[in-house]
């Protein structure tokens, strides 16, 4: 007796490596992406820009001529290294938040740190710290 | 619920996020199109100069300059880069986004997962404040030209105070007030020609068009705006599709960055020109019928000898092919170019254009396939799309290219070229 077939709704997957009559090859099922630096150093692409470091304040940790990773998204917080906005002009340094004062500081000891008072109108937080620091890279 | 968000002054907040000198809320600050012509985007502090949208960069520097303000010129490698950034941050917040320009971004919430629409708008606000250090205003409202309205509402600087840029019109009185303080021609769809006719049948405000009779605006009008009046009463019926395939003509055109006296320089100029349009148009999938070239010289050195000039030629058949229109453009050029004028500017018009499915006229006795792009436009698309626009062209299209304008004023490709990295002192 014939009645209608019902097609079938299991969708089977096509194998995306050739299929060769020879030895099969072990490797095959172990196959993954390559490393991805992209995938390491920028977490959130759409909020992520890069920076030409110029200057040696913060070294040794970041050197002149290196390229610092600016997540915009990150949440500012006191230790982090941020990228701010200091007299017109395009800073790094670490942040440290003390008694109403957001410090930025050098790791270099021969400069000196800048104070920033915080009051709640001047919103600090947006006006001057531009992004958060998340990586460095460096070409040698 | 339908959501329009669009950036405040989006080149301008471009060109500000990497320029921290200047303040984007004191300062007067604009952009000038990509030839350093026209103001093309504009602040709020250079707004209250009372420059206009549109004026001439001259009739405008020194005023700007007094103030401290500054002008930049226009980076689209940027602007596409920071505007591909917007739409991707409101991805995460919207479904069914879609991208309408650079600096708009229609999409939904739902309504059973959002209790508080106004406070989730505010919090998109921030978000992209924070993120991309763009001011944005939201639209919210039961359709598409209901959304609209609402950012239009948004935009306005005497109720900002009120509204903080986010406008939700979720009752019907809202939307009726909201109808009633905006012109028909400040309406979604609704073109300037369209409102003088409106116009003369009584209809001034949203609110007169949102009551007009559908049959007789479909009778008078076109069945476009009828969609827009059912719309206005809070049904959807616009389709993006109605919006963007509108488009009637393609202009591609360019002032010279000197002027130009030979006619091998004006023909690679008009060549660019058509290959640029010849590019768009197959990317609206579309073919055109006629094609117009213009040329004329610069109309603000009157002490010079003028000319201004155009010419039109009818095409035997509809066609999107680089060589074929890049052939008529040249052969146009010819015809109206003369010796010793100093050239300013020279454009192409596409005109006539009709959709891939479109019913065409075919000659009876003509061999030709009207709708045939040849393999080697299609080749050279895909070498493009692949390895950046001009990445190959025609050889007409001249390789110096030293009538192109030279940019000074224009902001780097800070996000997309390792040498033009923004700098961070350490």
């Amino acid at each position: 007796m014939l009645s209608k077939l019902t097609p079938s709704t299991t969708e089977l997957p096509i194998a995306d490596f050739s299929v060769a009559a020879g030895f099969p090859n072990p490797c095959e099922d172990h196959l993954s992406d390559s490393i991805s630096l992209d995938e390491l150093l920028i977490k959130r692409p759409s909020s992520t820009f890069l920076f030409r470091v110029s200057g040696n304040s913060m070294s040794p940790d970041i050197t002149d001529g290196s390229i610092i990773i600016v997540d915009r998204s990150v949440t500012i917080k006191t230790g982090r290294i941020v990228l701010a906005t200091l007299d017109n002009e395009f800073v790094v340094k670490e942040l440290q938040l003390k008694n109403n004062k957001a410090v930025f500081i050098s790791k270099n000891p021969d400069f000196e740190p800048i104070e920033i008072d915080i009051d709640e109108n001047n919103d600090w937080d947006t006006h001057v710290v531009w992004g958060v620091v998340t990586g460095l890279i460096k070409v040698f | 619920m339908w959501v329009l968000c669009d950036i405040n002054a989006a080149y301008v907040s471009f060109c500000q996020l990497f320029n921290p000198q200047y303040d984007f809320d004191k300062t007067p600050l604009g952009v000038l199109s990509s030839n350093q012509g026209n103001v093309v985007a504009r602040n709020q502090a250079i707004k209250d100069l009372g420059i206009k949208m549109g004026e001439p960069a001259f009739k405008v520097k020194q005023l700007v300059a007094a103030h401290g303000g500054h002008l930049w010129g226009s980076n689209f490698t940027l602007f596409g880069d920071l505007s591909n950034r917007f739409h991707t941050e409101l991805e995460y917040f919207l479904f069914d986004t879609m991208r309408y320009s650079v600096d708009e971004c229609f999409g939904r919430i739902d309504i059973n997962y959002t209790k508080d629409i106004k406070e989730y708008a505010h919090i998109i606000q921030r978000t992209l404040k924070r993120n991309l250090g763009i001011g944005c205003g939201l639209g919210i409202s039961q359709t598409m030209t209901l959304a609209k309205l609402g950012s239009h509402c948004a935009k306005k600087k005497e109720w900002k105070e009120h509204t903080k840029g986010v406008v939700v019109l979720d009752s019907q009185y809202k939307i009726d007030w909201a109808l009633k303080h905006t012109p028909v021609e400040d309406i979604w769809g609704v073109g300037s020609r369209t409102t003088k006719k409106l116009n003369k049948f009584g209809i001034y405000t949203g609110y007169d068009l949102k009551n007009a009779d559908i049959s007789w605006i479909k009778k008078t009008f076109t069945v476009v705006l009828a969609r827009t009046v059912e719309e206005l009463r809070g049904k959807s019926a616009v389709e993006l599709k109605d919006v963007n395939d509108s488009r009637d003509r393609i202009c591609v055109s360019q002032s010279m960055g000197k002027p130009v006296i030979e006619l091998t320089e004006l023909s690679e100029a008009v060549t660019a020109h058509a290959t640029k349009a010849a590019f768009k148009l197959r990317r609206f999938k579309s073919y055109t019928s006629a094609i117009t070239i213009f040329i004329h010289t610069d109309s603000f050195r009157q002490a010079e000898p003028q000319y201004h000039k155009s010419q039109s030629i009818k095409l035997p058949y509809p066609t999107a092919d680089t060589s074929t229109l890049v052939s008529y453009a040249s052969f146009a050029l010819k015809a109206i170019y003369k010796k010793g004028f100093k050239y300013k500017k020279a454009g192409v018009i596409f005109e006539e254009l009709s959709l891939h499915d479109d019913m065409q006229q075919l000659e009876l006795l003509s061999e030709t396939l009207p709708l045939n792009i040849s393999s080697k436009t299609l080749v050279i698309d895909e070498i493009n799309r692949k390895f950046g626009r001009s990445a190959i062209k025609l050889a007409s299209e001249g390789f110096s290219q030293s009538w192109r304008p030279k940019d000074d004023l224009a902001p780097l490709s800070y996000t997309t070229k390792l040498s033009d990295l923004p700098i961070a002192k350490a």
